[in-house]
């Protein structure tokens, strides 16, 4: 039998569950721990056999590996290495709910609604006023605006406004208009069967266009809202205005 | 293991010279170096704090300019809080869990090493994020620390310096956690039960644990930010059918967690300083550890109270208020529990516990302003203004820098075997609190006036407040001198301490530290000690 630490030769007291195992896995571990706590040096060779080897289960583990180390670390390793992932699951999961509840979503309020969607009924006793708003992300030089600020809108009924876009500058760009409903609650009920902000928008150097909106509010809508807002976040797809303004550009 | 056993003949010291630390696998070496790299870092981050509160000692613009302002804001942020406070709290765990615990190390050693090695090139990458500006590496990175898109996708190179500054300190702290975790649950001596952890190193216990949830998830949302400024993905871009404010999702999943990693330790420490000089046990020690579980558990599902302002359903915002409301149950409870050990005790007032009576009143105010905060009515009010500023200072100055000071004196004479210099401890813990509250206290007052936080200049009426901002924080940064001045002579030399050098450190205590002379041999526990 191999010579053990001096207090091991000792009787060991009882200190209720599992005190003889516990007594043994903490020799051991004073053992593993002081050869290299007093004896090796820590370089990155060092501390990857920490971590790997102690974390695996290969021969030359069960020659150095601490009793109890093995188990603790692999646990910590797969938590770890699962929360890295479960950032990265948010991004699903983030739209899912999105879409799901219809908060924040981009993908419901670009969706093109088809007339199965919309309820046929029309509610003549109320009007609500729609607002439109366009906005140019950073560094876009175009322009950008309705041509119509408001509508009294009668839920049920289908409606047009035009948007009015021009390149003002001396190359091509394509450009996408990002909506979004405001109050978020009328999403759902604000349906677009025609809208460029289907598709993306090539525009030539010192080129404008007028662009088409066709939409519904439909009955469903709840009673409390009076006025919803309509906004387009117009931006460049492959935002080399926005970096060249960083100082990113590659060209 | 016969390898093992030959090597337990060798009884020596120390190596010798620069090897010592590169090479350190002690864990009370590479706790020195810990505790002196944040030292180190918090005269950066305090000398940007410096400047901040110089430029905003007058409306207008006098010292820098506006990107570079931002700049200093969103820097001192992240020195404080990762370069700062988390390495002192991994030094402290690195010096005093072994030593309480009666292990002869850290489970894993040269782990350990490498941990402390990646704080470095760090600190060289969160530095050089600064400067690369100023040779042509585009706009500067003007985010603030929670590095929101779209601005951080529009920051020049910077950003990306500052994104790998994340990545490694993110490794270094889990390695560090995972280390720590493993100590904790293998390496306790024969009777050292769970029940018997001093509460430190129960703290810390939660602390590395929370660091593994959280810490992998910001290294994921800084690595989709860096796929889309380089890579043509659209995690948080419109324009590709992304959206901004998930990386506000995620950032604060690990953000707000980051808040109890920071203030964890502390609470430890205030649970090691308190019995000792009030001379009773600790108070509900059990419900102290439940306590700290909970905040634990709450502290992960509270995050988007940073976030009221982003237009989530009313009931999203009523779940995260009532949640962050829960919150001060944990909390309240550990600041009663240090209340009632005071009850009654026969207390003395040495600097530690000058410190931690301190940090009991500063930091239930940071509560109180912490419950206004998360009322979301009165929050949309507040959000984003000096008030916010005041309160997260509140918090983080005596709930977890304080808690470090506090630390140091506590522990200086076991760690050098001199006793520091009372008197000239006493006048820096007054000089540094009265610093604190005269510069913070008034920016509750400008923040309600409505003044926004992240601003280089302000309107003419909020002055007075900045005005006294300002000549508070120049205090409060020049007590720091005196800080470093006890410690450098404390190192040096002084009135020699006893192995426990306060009298009553032990009381209603099992924990082992002040078993081992002051300062501790080299290497301790060589044989297992047991705990009766």
């Amino acid at each position: 039998m191999l010579p053990v630490l001096k207090h091991g030769e000792q009787p060991v007291k009882n200190y209720g569950y599992k005190a003889k195992e516990r007594s043994k896995k903490i020799n051991q571990s004073h053992r593993a721990v002081y050869c290299c706590g007093g004896d090796c040096t820590g370089d990155i060779a060092g501390a990857l056999f920490d971590l790997v080897v102690m974390a695996t289960e290969t021969d030359s583990a069960k020659a150095t590996t601490v009793y109890g180390h093995k188990k603790t670390i692999k646990w910590l390793l797969v938590i770890a290495v699962g929360m890295f992932g479960f950032g990265f699951a948010m991004v699903p999961l983030y739209n899912l709910l999105c879409s799901v509840t219809g908060w924040n979503s981009i993908g419901t309020n670009s969706a093109q609604a088809t007339t199965a969607d919309i309820s046929r009924e029309i509610d003549l006793d109320r009007t609500v006023t729609v607002t439109f708003d366009g906005t140019i992300n950073a560094g876009l030089p175009w322009e950008f605006k309705p041509l119509v600020r408001k509508l009294a809108v009668t839920p049920g009924k289908s409606y047009e406004a035009n948007f009015y876009v021009k390149n003002y500058s001396d190359r091509e760009i394509v450009g996408q208009a990002i909506p979004g409903v405001t109050p978020w609650q009328g999403t759902e009920h604000f349906h677009k069967t025609e809208c460029f902000c289907f598709t993306q928008q090539t525009l030539a150097a010192g080129e404008s266009r007028v662009m088409p909106l066709r939409f519904t509010v439909d009955a469903d809508l709840p009673k409390d809202i009076k006025m919803l807002t309509l906004s387009y976040t117009l931006m460049d797809t492959d935002r080399s205005a926005l970096k060249a303004n960083a100082g990113l550009a590659k060209h | 293991m016969s390898d093992a056993i030959t090597h337990e003949a060798h009884h020596h010291g120390p190596p010798t010279g620069a090897k010592r630390w590169l090479y350190s696998t002690n864990h009370k070496d590479i706790g020195t170096m810990y505790l002196i790299f944040a030292l180190v870092m918090l005269f950066l981050g305090g000398a940007m704090a410096m400047v901040i509160r110089a430029e905003l000692w007058m409306p207008g613009l006098q010292l820098v300019e506006p990107d570079f302002f931002n700049n200093l804001v969103t820097n001192h942020a992240l020195i404080m809080v990762f370069a700062v406070v988390m390495p002192a709290g991994v030094g402290l765990a690195n010096w005093m869990i072994p030593l309480m615990i009666g292990a002869p190390d850290m489970a894993m050693p040269r782990m350990n090493n490498m941990s402390f090695w990646l704080l470095p090139p760090a600190a060289i990458l969160l530095v050089l994020s600064m400067i690369v500006p100023f040779f042509g590496g585009g706009q500067t990175v003007n985010t603030g620390w929670t590095l929101y898109p779209p601005l951080s996708i529009q920051s020049g190179m910077g950003m990306d310096f500052l994104i790998f500054t994340v990545h490694v300190l993110g490794v270094s702290s889990i390695m560090g956690s995972i280390n720590i975790i493993t100590t904790i649950v293998n390496m306790r001596a024969p009777g050292m039960t769970w029940m018997k952890m001093p509460i430190f190193v129960w703290s810390w216990f939660f602390t590395a644990l929370l660091l593994i949830v959280i810490m992998p998830v910001f290294a994921g949302g800084v690595t989709m930010l860096l796929f889309d400024r380089h890579f043509g993905t659209s995690f948080f871009d419109a324009a590709g059918g992304g959206d901004p404010v998930l990386f506000q999702h995620i950032f604060w999943f690990f953000g707000h967690p980051e808040v109890y990693v920071l203030l964890l330790p502390s609470i430890g420490v205030l649970g090691m300083i308190i019995p000792t000089f009030s001379r009773k046990p600790l108070f509900g020690y059990k419900s102290l550890v439940y306590g700290m579980g909970v905040l634990y558990g709450l502290g992960l599902i509270v995050w988007a109270h940073h976030q009221y302002t982003i237009g989530m359903s009313i009931e999203t915002t009523t779940y995260f208020m009532i949640g962050t409301i829960l919150i001060s149950i944990p909390v309240g409870l550990m600041i009663f529990n240090f209340i009632f050990t005071l009850w009654k005790g026969s207390i003395t007032f040495e600097t530690p516990m000058l410190f931690a009576l301190a940090i009991i009143l500063m930091f239930s105010f940071a509560g109180t302003t912490g419950v206004m905060l998360a009322v979301v009515p009165a929050d949309l009010q507040y959000h984003d203004t000096y008030f916010v500023v005041a309160h997260f200072h509140y918090a983080l100055i005596p709930g977890s820098l304080f808690g470090l000071y506090a630390a140091v004196f506590f522990w200086l004479p076991k760690w050098t075997g001199h006793m520091y210099n009372e008197r000239q401890g006493k006048i820096f813990f007054w000089w540094t609190t009265i610093g604190f509250n005269l510069t913070f206290f008034p920016q509750h007052f400008s923040g309600l006036a409505g003044m926004p936080r992240r601003i280089v200049d302000y309107n003419m009426i909020f002055t007075e407040f900045n005005v006294m901002s300002s000549v508070g924080a120049f205090a409060f940064g020049l007590s720091h001198l005196l800080f470093l001045y006890i410690i450098i002579k404390t190192v040096k030399g002084g009135e020699k301490a006893a192995d426990k050098p306060w009298d009553g450190a032990s009381i209603g205590y099992s924990g082992l530290e002040w078993t081992v002379p002051s300062p501790p041999p080299f290497h301790t526990f060589e044989v297992a000690p047991e705990v009766k």
